[in-house]
């Protein structure tokens, strides 16, 4: 009993225990504390898809006649089509497939408790917390076993841990539990730690090379992009291209590749199953219109650092992964290769998805998975701290480099805790303090605020049509509908436009006619009461501003008395058309100061 | 232990140190009504920014604990915390509150007042005459006006309730103008009220 409860395995457990407990504790407050409702913020939107599968199986038999009334329009995800009477999800189900046993524990608990036994409400949204936890802590364990082997004690227990805390795999462990990714960080941690263990072997044992092929194909199954992860049989721990040639070799041999096709199939086949009972063939692509429209122009730079979910300026730590694989391939170690061919090709893919900031995101939430493929980058730049000895490592960079990764994990930590949709522009830096206000991270005076619409976040106005076919900035402008006499683009209260009373509010546009030279229409911004009258007017004749074909810039000016910056007023700025006609508009800014 | 080991060491226990105080903090972050005993239901209308952080000062408290008084307003039976509250009917349709010209109020740009009760109607369905109101006067003419009203459903019958009305003192209040906040019972049924308090909520000077 001591000698299992000393050393290495007892912190092992301790560490792992204590985290587990940690991210539990945050995972229920952000769920259900400050008067959250419980159910519903669980399972909303894209979570609802991924778990409908279990209740659909085991409870309600995929008849979806028998779901609770509406079920589907509260949770916003999977969709109840009565007329055939089919559940229809877009994601794949391997998130259910790992779910299963948690599941039916839950089930079984509710049947015999005299809970709802409804898969929704009663014990399951509480117990839905548990899994994705669980997975995190797995994902870590296997993730530090496999950096083991490579690195220092304490190396890998800071890399796991600072993995953890500083960048979003913890808020897609607590807060976005059931979304996809916690689930395929464990199965990457897990296919890395077999693949070395198997290329340790010689590649001799058939036994790995089926966990391997289980895991690589449950990966797939959870999110079809995850087949990059198959990079790393052919390059991990590779020493030359020799080696890489030989991984080849063993994968078109007969034995390996009827094991890989065999278990890929058997995983699938639910899913092929689900597909034939819901679109009635065995091979469907279920995101109908959602494609990757950028293939040709990934939209790299907004994904990276834009403030609508960018990846480094989310998730800070990033920038050491993405350093120390560089510093790997400077040193001609044959990872860094494989961990920068990874970052590009992730950046890539994500880049050439029409929605490359994915809805409401937290901090590039693709990359999330993949932060266990590129962990060595971060364990090498700190292996490199801790054993070089020189004069100015030792008094200057060690400190400066540790003081910036402990910012990194609190700046992540308080924004996991506070995070809200992101509803901004591509550069919204304006929006971007707001939310660093709110998570408590500045507290500067505002003395203005700049809001901007460049259409390429998600928007609900129903007088406008995003488009790709007229924009003037990134890929997406707006079509205002000439059905509607009125086209709201911008309201808000005055009470919360900035800290000290604002004076003027600009508002610039760009327009474009589309079908025509000119524009009949008016640009208003008013600032009203509760009963909408108007205080503040001004207006501007579209037709005097848009004098050529293509994009005009317009602009006009509103006067803001200083008794109107009040929470009983709100400014709106809207098109009144005079006559029913559709143009292009993009960059809608409004500005106050 | 080595130097090299004590560091990634220490960076490990920092990152997991970091986890548990801010799990402390969001645990221990949740709104809490620790100054009030019983069931209570809050009705919060509240603008004033979260994320700002302002100097709080409390204006008026009337916790009615001076006893009864002469009129028969102020009674035991109508007590939330403490001893005594106060009752509003026919006789009575206004409580105390705040009522003093904006000069004195010392108000600067992007002033909260926040105006806090406790009600209760001991007759069935008659809660919703309770109205907290806050108002700006300048000479005789209402420039502002705010008040809230306790709902019509929801409210189990006998469940005291906490009213909040949060209200931006204009920008453009003339030293003259009157600041007022207080409790009106627009019925005929008794309706208790207790610990009525209004905070002036500023930002500190820079």
């Amino acid at each position: 009993m001591k000698k299992i409860l000393s050393g290495e395995r007892f912190t092992e457990a301790a560490v792992f225990s204590a985290t587990g407990i940690l991210c539990l504790l945050l995972a229920f407050n952000l769920n259900f504390g400050s008067g959250k409702q419980p159910g519903a913020g669980v399972f909303a939107s894209d979570k609802s898809i991924y778990y409908v599968y279990l209740p659909a199986t085991f409870i309600y038999g995929w008849d979806a006649k028998r779901f609770p009334d509406r079920c589907d329009t509260l949770y916003r995800g999977f969709v109840l089509d009565t007329s055939t009477n089919t559940v229809r999800c877009k994601m794949t189900c391997g998130v259910a497939v790992l779910w299963t046993p948690f599941f039916l524990l839950t089930h079984a608990v509710a049947a015999v408790t005299g809970g709802p036994a409804d898969g929704f409400s009663g014990i399951y949204p509480y117990a839905a917390l548990v899994p994705p936890v669980v997975f995190l802590v797995l994902g870590l364990f296997f993730l530090r076993r496999f950096l083991a082997r490579y690195f220092a004690r304490g190396t890998t227990w800071a890399t796991v841990l600072l993995l953890l805390t500083g960048t979003n795999l913890l808020y897609y462990a607590t807060a976005d539990g059931l979304m996809s990714h916690v689930h395929s960080f464990f199965l990457f941690s897990l296919c890395l730690w077999l693949l070395q263990r198997f290329f340790d072997g010689g590649m001799r044992s058939g036994r790995l090379f089926a966990l391997i092929s289980l895991v690589i194909s449950l990966a797939v199954l959870i999110r079809p992009v995850n087949a990059v992860i198959t990079l790393c049989f052919f390059l991990l721990d590779a020493k030359s291209l020799r080696d890489v040639a030989a991984r080849f070799r063993y994968l078109f041999r007969l034995r390996p590749l009827v094991t890989f096709a065999g278990l890929f199939l058997l995983v699938w086949l639910p899913q092929l199953i689900y597909w034939k009972y819901a679109w009635g063939s065995f091979l469907h692509y279920s995101y109908g219109g959602e494609r990757f429209t950028n293939l040709a122009d990934p939209v790299l730079l907004p994904l990276w650092f834009s403030p609508l979910n960018g990846l480094f300026l989310y998730n800070p730590l990033a920038l050491f992964l993405v350093a120390g694989a560089v510093l790997m391939l400077l040193k001609r170690r044959f990872d860094g290769l494989l961990m920068m061919c990874i970052f590009l090709l992730v950046s890539y893919i994500s880049g050439s998805w029409h929605m490359w900031y994915f809805g409401g995101s937290y901090g590039a939430r693709p990359f999330t998975e993949y932060f266990a493929l590129l962990s060595p980058g971060l364990a090498v730049i700190l292996e490199e701290l801790a054993e070089n000895r020189g004069k100015w490592l030792t008094f200057l960079i060690r400190p400066a480099v540790t003081v910036m990764l402990l910012l990194c994990v609190w700046y992540n930590l308080a924004l996991t805790v506070h995070n809200q949709w992101n509803t901004g522009s591509v550069w919204d830096w304006d929006g971007y303090r707001e939310r660093l206000r709110a998570a408590g991270l500045t507290g500067c005076t505002r003395h203005g605020r700049e809001f901007c619409d460049d259409f390429e976040n998600i928007s609900s106005n129903p007088g406008l049509a995003r488009t790709t076919a007229f924009s003037s900035s990134y890929n997406t402008g707006a079509l205002v509908d000439a059905r509607y006499p009125y086209c709201m683009l911008f309201e808000r209260g005055m009470g919360d436009l900035a800290d000290v009373p604002v004076r003027q509010a600009g508002i610039e546009m760009m327009v474009n006619p589309v079908y025509g030279d000119t524009v009949n229409a008016l640009l208003v911004a008013s600032i009203e009461d509760a009963a909408r009258r108007p205080w503040s007017y001004a207006s501007l004749p579209l037709s005097r501003a848009v004098t050529r074909p293509g994009w005009n810039r317009v602009r006009m000016d509103l006067p803001v008395p200083l008794w109107l910056n009040d929470p009983e007023f709100r400014i709106r700025v809207y098109l009144w058309k005079r006559a029913p006609r559709t143009f292009a508009i993009d960059d809608v800014a409004v500005s106050f100061h | 232990m080595n130097r090299a080991s004590r560091f990634t060491v220490f960076l490990a226990a920092a990152a997991l140190v970091l986890l548990t105080v801010r799990v402390v903090i969001s645990l221990s972050g949740r709104p809490v009504n620790t100054d009030v005993p019983g069931a209570s239901v809050s009705l919060f209308i509240d603008s004033i920014p979260a994320d700002v952080s302002f100097e709080k000062e409390r204006i008026v408290r009337f916790d009615f604990e001076n006893g009864p008084a002469s009129d028969s307003s102020i009674r035991r039976d109508a007590a939330h915390g403490g001893h005594f509250g106060m009752v509003l009917n026919a006789r009575h349709r206004f409580s105390p509150g705040l009522f003093i010209p904006a000069a004195e109020w010392g108000g600067k740009d992007s002033t909260w007042i926040l105006a806090e009760a406790w009600v209760m109607s001991p007759a069935a369905d008659s809660l919703t005459q309770a109205f907290l109101v806050v108002t700006g006067n300048r000479q005789g003419q209402t420039f502002k006006f705010r008040a809230v009203q306790a709902p019509a459903k929801g409210i189990p019958h006998g469940t005291w309730l906490k009213v909040r009305l949060s209200w931006l003192v204009p920008t453009g209040t003339a030293p003259g103008d009157k600041l007022q906040a207080y409790l009106v019972n627009d019925g005929a049924d008794d309706l208790f009220i207790d610990d009525f308090t209004v905070d002036r909520f500023q930002k500190p000077l820079r």
